[in-house]
């Protein structure tokens, strides 16, 4: 016999109670645990996806729109942008580097995106198998996407228009996978990558046939190559598009200047992600404040749950506690064994609730494809768990010394004589 | 072995109540008896230093126990003195041999397995030690209580009305036991009562 087991006993004596306070305890901690996992992880993700890009340029619209479209390639395109205004805007000496991007295709719920290497380079994505792509309807494959759907190096595939899968498919044009891209834990993990001129050939095909033979009959104007693809040729009726620009500043003066030039000056938009993305936190924050305060009344009504059963079970036990004190116990020890008590309640909960979320996140991820392709994931341990669990088995203990502090006024012999 | 001197103590300042000197050699048994309200209990508790008097000396095996303070008091008591209360008072949440090893455990024992088997042995309890307390009828309960008043060897037992509530045949039983188990222990045995029944097994009394 110890206090240990002593105070063991008394939890185990009234397993009806000591469940409920259990798990009211670990629910309250498995919730905080699941929006702390989330909102930590979506917010690394979201500042990971948008690291080394200081700026989106596309059509005007929604910029929150815009960012989540062509950054974290959530939303639809805001519309399509002339090739000719992106060429002449990235010749504004605040731009240090533009990477196009051209959106509009997908496989199988997979976005197809149009880009150049520095895409890649961008994200400092490194290629598994093969390489990347280097002519017209060839696609290097992102490793979720190429493991979710079943693509390796030599397969063929037809891409459907849309983003959603059950959009027209253009047939006449099948893409080639001559890469897999290693995993790199950010948006390129989900995509199909290729140059902007296939998507500009899957969806001009049609026209092309026809203004190829024009084409051949005019070449008397002289070549500009462009500075946003390489390895194509403006022409004079430059009637191309692509669907946004992603932007590094030579200077941090141009985050005054250069948005506001764009805006004004062109009919295109200028969206920050650092902005667009904390506003959109501010937004998802209110609802993760709401639940975080609902979780933090879990905890606050355990912790009263605890110090009402432990509160009510002195009653029964101020005999037991008398005795006790007639059989030696000294009262700082039976003090101690009612605030362990206590503490094996939060204890356990504080167990039961870490376990319970982090599990709940895997379990999501298991039946939520979505969920997965956040790259979201439960089986990581982060600092501020361990702040929360701290606080609650602190609140838990103090729950339970108002009526440990009973031990100190039992009358032993005044107990003992009442029956 | 106990001696009282010139022993006073009040509930409240208006009403002391005083002891005769009365004193009891080792090994002796003796029953305190007086009408219901007389000081019995308050006696008892003064002899097993659950209270402290007001005036007066105290002295129990040669230590004078009303000079001992805080938790000094707790540990002699847990050492010298077993309690026997009018209800079991035993602890539901644990069994019995648990019980008994709570007892060694706030005595400052090291737990002594031996010794619990024993004791249940000589009181015929030794099949219930596995067994919760509030699955034992009264009177094994009683006997549990008895277990856990000798189990440390105490020089003294003090018992508050242990027969109160029981029949002829269980009071002399109960009695028996006790005054068994306090020679088995080498304990003198104190019994506050009112119950004339017991004065046939126990004829050297202190009226109050």
């Amino acid at each position: 016999m110890n206090i240990f087991k002593l105070s063991w006993s008394y939890t185990k004596a009234k397993p009806l109670n000591t469940t409920l306070n259990i798990t009211l305890f670990a629910f309250g901690i498995a919730i905080i645990i699941v929006l702390l996992l989330f909102s930590k992880q979506a917010e690394q993700k979201l500042n990971d996806n948008a690291e080394g890009i200081d700026l989106v340029i596309g059509a005007k619209g929604s910029p929150l729109q815009l960012i989540l479209c062509n950054i974290f390639h959530v939303d639809f395109p805001t519309g399509n942008i002339p090739l000719k205004e992106a060429e002449s805007i990235i010749k504004n000496r605040f731009v240090k580097n533009a990477i196009p991007l051209a959106l509009g295709d997908s496989y199988r719920g997979y976005r197809i995106v149009g880009s150049t290497h520095e895409y890649t380079a961008l994200y400092e994505v490194k290629v598994a198998q093969g390489a990347l792509w280097s002519n017209e309807l060839e696609a290097t494959v992102g490793a979720t996407a190429a493991k979710n759907l079943n693509l390796s190096i030599g397969d063929e595939f037809a891409s459907q228009h849309g983003l959603s899968e059950d959009g027209y498919a253009h047939d006449e044009a099948a893409f080639t996978v001559v890469g897999i891209l290693e995993p790199s834990n950010t948006v390129i993990d989900n995509l199909i990558l290729t140059n902007v001129q296939s998507v500009w050939k899957v969806h001009e095909s049609h026209d092309e046939e026809e203004e190829e033979h024009v084409e051949h009959d005019s070449t008397t104007h002289t070549v500009v190559e462009s500075n946003l693809i390489p390895g194509v040729h403006l022409e004079e009726e430059e009637t191309r598009e692509v669907t946004s620009l992603l932007i590094q500043y030579r200077s941090p003066m141009a985050a005054v200047q250069f948005p506001r030039y764009v805006n004004a000056n062109s009919n295109l938009q200028a969206a920050s992600p650092a902005f667009e993305t904390a506003r959109l936190f501010s937004l998802i924050g209110i609802g993760i404040d709401v639940i975080r305060g609902f979780a933090y009344v879990i905890i606050f009504i355990a912790a009263l749950s605890i110090f009402i059963a432990l509160y009510n079970s002195l009653k029964e036990r101020k005999y037991d506690l008398a005795i006790m004190r007639s059989m030696g116990g000294a009262k700082g020890k039976l003090f101690l064994s009612i605030i362990i008590e206590g503490a094996i309640i939060t204890c356990m909960g504080c167990g039961v609730g870490l376990l319970l979320g982090h599990f709940t996140i895997e379990i999501i991820n298991n039946f939520v494809p979505e969920s997965d392709q956040s790259g979201i994931t439960g089986k990581v341990l982060m600092v501020e768990e361990i702040w929360v669990l701290a606080a609650s088995i602190t609140l838990g203990v103090l729950a339970s010394i108002i009526p440990a502090v009973g031990v100190f006024r039992t009358d032993v012999s005044r107990t003992l004589s009442q029956g | 072995m106990i001696a009282i001197k010139n022993l006073t103590y009040s509930y409240d300042s208006s009403n002391p109540m005083a002891f005769p000197d009365w004193s009891l050699a080792a090994k002796e048994h003796c029953l305190i008896l007086g009408n219901s309200g007389c000081g019995k209990t308050t006696l008892l508790h003064l002899l097993g230093g659950l209270l402290s008097p007001k005036s007066g000396e105290i002295s129990l095996a040669g230590t004078q126990i009303e000079k001992l303070k805080g938790s000094s008091i707790d540990h002699f008591r847990s050492k010298h003195i077993g309690f026997i209360f009018q209800k079991a008072h035993l602890i539901n949440a644990l069994t019995v041999e648990e019980n008994l090893y709570l007892a060694q455990y706030l005595a400052g024992i090291k737990k002594n397995k031996q010794r619990v088997s024993e004791v249940l042995e000589s009181l015929d309890m030794i099949e219930k030690r596995k067994s919760k307390v509030y699955e034992l009828s009264q009177g094994q309960a009683q006997r549990v209580t008895i277990a856990r008043a000798v189990l440390n060897g105490p020089k003294v037992i003090l018992a508050d009305e242990p027969t109160s509530s029981l029949d002829d045949e269980n009071t002399s039983r109960v009695i028996d036991t006790l005054l068994q188990q306090a020679d088995l222990n080498g304990a003198s045995l104190i019994i506050a009562t009112h119950d004339q029944r017991l004065k046939e097994q126990i004829p050297n009394q202190f009226k109050l």
